[in-house]
Order: structure tokens, then C-alpha cells, then sequence
């Protein structure tokens, strides 16, 4: 059974920015994350799943419950951690996540038990007691994410969650996310870090100004890069380069002095490569052909790299 | 005191630290105190302390509630589970119940030192019309809250709103050519109501009617608040 169910959804702001016809669906007990650079949409698809934003045309449900036309009762299975963290800074992160935990209609010690729990995991028990507003960003970041966990919804949503967050935690963080497809609850990642995305999510969503450019499981996307080779070109200067015009150049992006090209499985072909770029004037300090990954996925499909 | 709901996490909030409530008792208590222990006409020192009511709840509220959605906390509390008259209403006590401790101990000292016996029929009036007051000053700043972006327009235009209400309750004099009207508006403004019942309290000028309202309208008020500070489910072991 589909936990969220998107059907043509529209919510844009100007032109290109917000989400634009995006149809996607997500079963009870998958976790899918949506990959994307800032401002490609994830943020906006999130808000609108969470019922902080209502489409201009489309429809979302979530648990059956029609969230496009202003329903909440999803709220109550569902953890959210926005992309911002929010607290109320002078009380301690104990007391922020314990009132979470009791809207949830959690019993006052079953709330004990849990916090203990999710503190612990996120290595903020000393601080437990501290008000917020001596805690770091990341620190901040794993509250809100304790808070989105304590309850242990059916649907978790996160946006951006491994934004400032030490390894240590993203490692725990996966082994949860893992364990909660185990037991059948779904989970939604919004986020731009490929690598850590790929270690937890079945199915992932490629967004492109607001607009679902790929979507498959990890291996399925990294696989579609199979048949071309990705080249990194480290070069000694800045200077400019024309894309290569031939028909076997998939992609060719350019960040300061590297140059990322997606070409054709053909080794033959990266002489020709390397003979356009010192046409063009470049001069080449290190060349490498590099395995697929998610990024490169990415990358290939969109023409853009993700930032992290 | 945990926060179980919207109510006790925007009261500890309020009240959560030495510093804090220095800042939040002192700032009023500075501003009243003159008009307390300072020897002045006493409509000057209704008028005073019924102006800073009017100020602490209709700006204090509007000034509170756009900084709490510029920093996104309305939005986190739109992802809880959490009705939205529930978040609203808890808003509306707690901000309501941070004023009566900001005014209302000012009010009772100007009162205790006229030297006056307060009858028991005005004293419940003057308790209900310092609620009221209080709560429908509240939902106007709420209101303006709303419908402000940011806080420079609500101090512009909240600026303009609680001069015209001080006008219209026949707080400070006004232009002969609009005294009727204000003479109409003053009967059914709370504030000017209050202001009158104080006036009368101060003065020792003993006054019945609408005690029976003003008790009950306290007991309710007072009966809420404390429904919704008490944590019921710990309590009965749920």
C-alpha cells in the first residue's frame, strides 16, 4: 500500500523555483530520498507533504489522507525534521524534545525511557540539561532529529538531516533508518549528500528545478552510468574551455580548475578528449576515470554536480 | 514544571531563567512604579497603569508572536499534531497570564495604598474587567499579528491602534467636537470600563453593579489557566 501518494503536483513560486508536475509514490516501509542542488524543489515537495504549503493544482496523500486539501491527521504517525532547526532556546534540549514527545500523546514515562534512549544515540545526554541556545548547529541538528524519533512514527520525514552532523551520528542515523524499513515504517529524506543517501534509501528521486529528472533504486541509477566512463581532469589554470562538440560527450561541467566528463565506454576516446582541451589552451595536471556512484549518477543525468 | 503542551513550554519559556524574568517583570515594573509611589492626580495614575496594560498585552503579544514566526517556531508547531485552535488558544493564556504578572501586582499595590477598603462587589468587578481587558487586548494583538510581516509594521500601525483605543476609552482628553462619541465608546470599552472601576477603587468610591459577571468571567478565566497548567494524564497515572 502506497504511504505517500503525489499525483501531479504544482507549487511554484516563479518560474523554475517550487515543484512542477511531480507524480511520485512511496510504499509503507520504503525509505526514498529526493536528491537535488538548493533550490531544485526538495525543500518545497517536503513542506507541501507536511501540509506547510498548499499546491496550486495536484493532489498528496499521505496515509490515505488528502494533505493537498488541508487534512492533518497524517501529523499524528509522522516525524518531521524541517530544514531549519527550531527550538525554544532558553529551555534545555531535554525539555524541547519532552514536549514533542508528550504532543505525540506519548505517557510521561514512556517519554522518560525513550529520550534516554535517543539522547544517548545522538551523544547529547550530558547536554540534555543545557538550555538550546548553548548548543552548536550540529548539535541542534541532532536534537531535532531525536525529536522527529522519540515517538517512532510510521513516516519519518527529514530535510537536509546530515547537514552539519558529525559521521559518528550518520552512521547511527543509517543503522535506525535501516532497522525502521525492517519494521515496515517508510521513511522520506529530502537532502543533497549522495554518499550517505546511498547507504540508507531503496528508492531515490533525482529533482531538477522542480521536476523529477530520474528516479530507481541506488544500483539501478549508478548501473545507467555503466555505459559511460566519467573523466576528471584536473587542469593547471583557469582556462576557458568550450564543451567538447562531439556526439560522445554525455557531459561536460567545469569547477574552477576540474573538469568532470561523462563520455562514452570507449578508451579510444579520451585521447580525442585530451587533444580538445589543449586545442582550447588547457594543460593538463592529473587525468583519472572514476567508478559510478549516486553522484556521478547524479551528475550524468542532470549535467550538474551536488553540493554537499 | 515539564512542558506537556503549547501552555506550560511558552510559560517555562517565559519564565526560564533569573535574567529573563528580570527582563520580562522589570521593564513593566519601571515603567509603573512611578505611577504607583510617585504623588500625582489619581486619573493620572489610572490612566498610566491602564495605558501600560494596554501596552504590555496588545504590543507585548503582536511583538512575541511575529518573533516567533520570523524564527519559525509557529511552523514547528504546525507539524505536531497539536490543533491549530489548541496552539492559538494556549498562546492567547499564556501571553494573557504573563501580563497579569507584569501589571496586575502594580494595580493591586495602587490599590492597597490608597488606604481605601476595596468592597468585595468592586474588587470582583475590578478582577473580571482586568481580565477581560487583558484577553480581548491579547486577541487584538494576535490579531494584528497576523496581519503584520514584521515587527516595524506592527509597531506602526499597533502604535496607531492603542493611541485610537486610548482615545475612544475616554483615557486622555479629546477635542470637544468628539467628546459624544467618545462619551458612547468609553461605556462599552473594556479599558475605559477598567479605568473607571480602578478610579473608583483608588478613591474609595464603593460601586455593586456587574460583580456577579466579573466573578464568574475570573473563575472561568482563572479555572482555564489552570486546566491547562495542570498535567492531568501524570496526575490520574495515564
Amino acid at each position: 500500500m502506497a504511504c505517500i501518494d503525489i499525483t501531479n503536483i504544482v507549487c511554484e513560486y516563479a518560474p523554475g523555483r517550487g515543484v512542477c508536475n511531480v507524480s511520485l509514490s512511496v510504499e509503507e516501509g520504503e525509505c526514498c530520498a529526493l536528491l537535488g542542488k538548493n533550490g531544485s524543489g526538495k525543500s518545497t515537495l517536503t513542506r507541501l507533504l507536511l501540509g506547510l504549503e498548499r499546491p496550486q493544482s495536484g493532489r498528496i496523500a499521505v496515509f490515505g489522507s488528502a494533505v493537498s486539501e488541508g487534512s492533518r491527521n497524517h501529523l499524528t504517525r509522522a516525524g518531521a525534521v524541517l530544514d531549519t532547526s527550531v527550538h525554544w532556546d532558553n529551555l534545555s534540549g531535554y525539555d524541547n524534545a519532552y514536549f514533542v514527545a508528550r504532543s505525540y500523546g506519548l505517557s510521561n514515562a514512556l517519554v522518560k525511557e525513550r529520550l534516554s534512549i535517543y539522547l544517548q544515540a545522538a551523544d547529547l545526554q550530558e547536554w540534555a540539561d543545557q538550555p538550546v541556545v548553548g548548543y552548536s548547529y550540529g548539535m541542534r541538528r541532532k536534537l531535532s532529529i531525536v525529536q522527529a524519533l522519540c515517538h517512532e512514527p510510521d513516516l519519518l520525514i527529514m530535510d537536509e538531516p546530515t547537514a552539519g552532523v558529525d559521521a559518528h551520528f550518520l552512521t547511527r542515523l543509517a543503522k535506525m533508518v535501516q532497522d525502521r524499513s525492517l519494521r515496515g515504517r517508510t521513511t522520506w529524506i529530502a537532502g543533497n549528500d549522495p554518499e550517505w543517501v546511498s547507504g540508507v534509501a531503496a528508492k531515490v528521486f533525482f529533482l531538477d528545478r522542480g521536476s523529477i529528472v530520474a528516479k530507481g533504486s541506488v544500483d539501478d541509477l549508478v548501473g545507467e552510468i555503466g555505459t559511460f566512463s566519467e573523466v576528471r581532469i584536473l587542469l593547471e589554470g583557469y582556462t576557458q574551455i568550450a564543451p567538447p562538440p562531439f556526439p560522445w560527450v554525455r557531459s561536460f561541467v567545469r569547477e574552477g580548475r576540474m573538469v568532470t566528463v561523462f563520455l562514452e565506454r570507449e578508451t579510444s576516446l579520451i585521447p580525442e578528449l585530451v587533444e580538445w582541451i589543449v586545442s582550447q589552451g588547457g594543460s593538463i595536471i592529473r587525468l583519472e576515470t572514476i567508478g559510478g556512484t549516486l553522484r556521478d549518477a547524479f551528475l550524468l543525468k542532470t549535467g550538474k554536480t551536488i553540493e554537499t | 514544571m515539564k512542558p506537556i503542551n503549547v501552555f506550560r513550554l511558552e510559560l517555562c519559556s517565559a519564565f526560564s531563567g533569573f535574567r529573563t524574568v528580570v527582563l520580562r517583570l522589570g521593564a513593566a515594573f519601571l515603567i509603573g512604579a512611578p505611577f504607583v509611589f510617585v504623588a500625582m492626580p489619581v486619573r493620572i495614575k489610572v490612566v498610566g497603569l491602564v495605558m501600560l496594560t494596554l501596552f504590555t498585552s496588545f504590543f507585548g503579544t503582536a511583538v512575541s508572536l511575529v518573533r516567533a514566526r520570523s524564527e519559525g517556531r509557529l511552523t514547528r508547531l504546525r507539524v505536531l499534531p497539536i490543533p491549530g485552535w489548541r496552539v492559538l488558544s494556549d498562546q492567547l493564556f499564556v501571553y494573557s497570564l504573563v501580563d497579569f504578572v507584569q501589571t496586575g501586582p502594580l494595580i493591586l499595590l495602587l490599590v492597597a495604598l490608597s488606604g481605601y477598603q476595596v468592597s468585595p462587589g468592586l474588587g470582583l468587578r475590578l478582577a473580571g474587567l482586568y481580565c477581560i481587558t487583558v484577553l480581548l487586548l491579547n486577541v487584538a494583538g494576535l490579531t494584528l499579528a497576523r496581519l503584520m510581516k514584521n515587527n516595524p509594521e506592527v509597531h506602526l500601525l499597533g502604535g496607531l491602534i492603542v493611541m485610537g483605543v486610548g482615545l475612544l476609552s475616554g483615557l486622555a482628553p479629546v477635542p470637544s467636537r468628539i467628546e459624544p462619541l467618545v462619551e458612547v465608546t468609553a461605556v462599552f470599552s473594556p479599558i475605559g470600563r477598567l479605568a473607571d472601576a480602578l478610579e473608583r477603587a483608588v478613591t474609595g468610591v464603593p460601586q455593586h453593579e456587574g460583580a456577579l459577571a466579573g466573578a464568574l468571567f475570573f473563575l472561568v478565566f482563572s479555572g482555564l489557566l489552570i486546566s491547562r497548567a495542570v498535567d492531568w494524564r501524570t496526575r490520574f497515572g495515564r
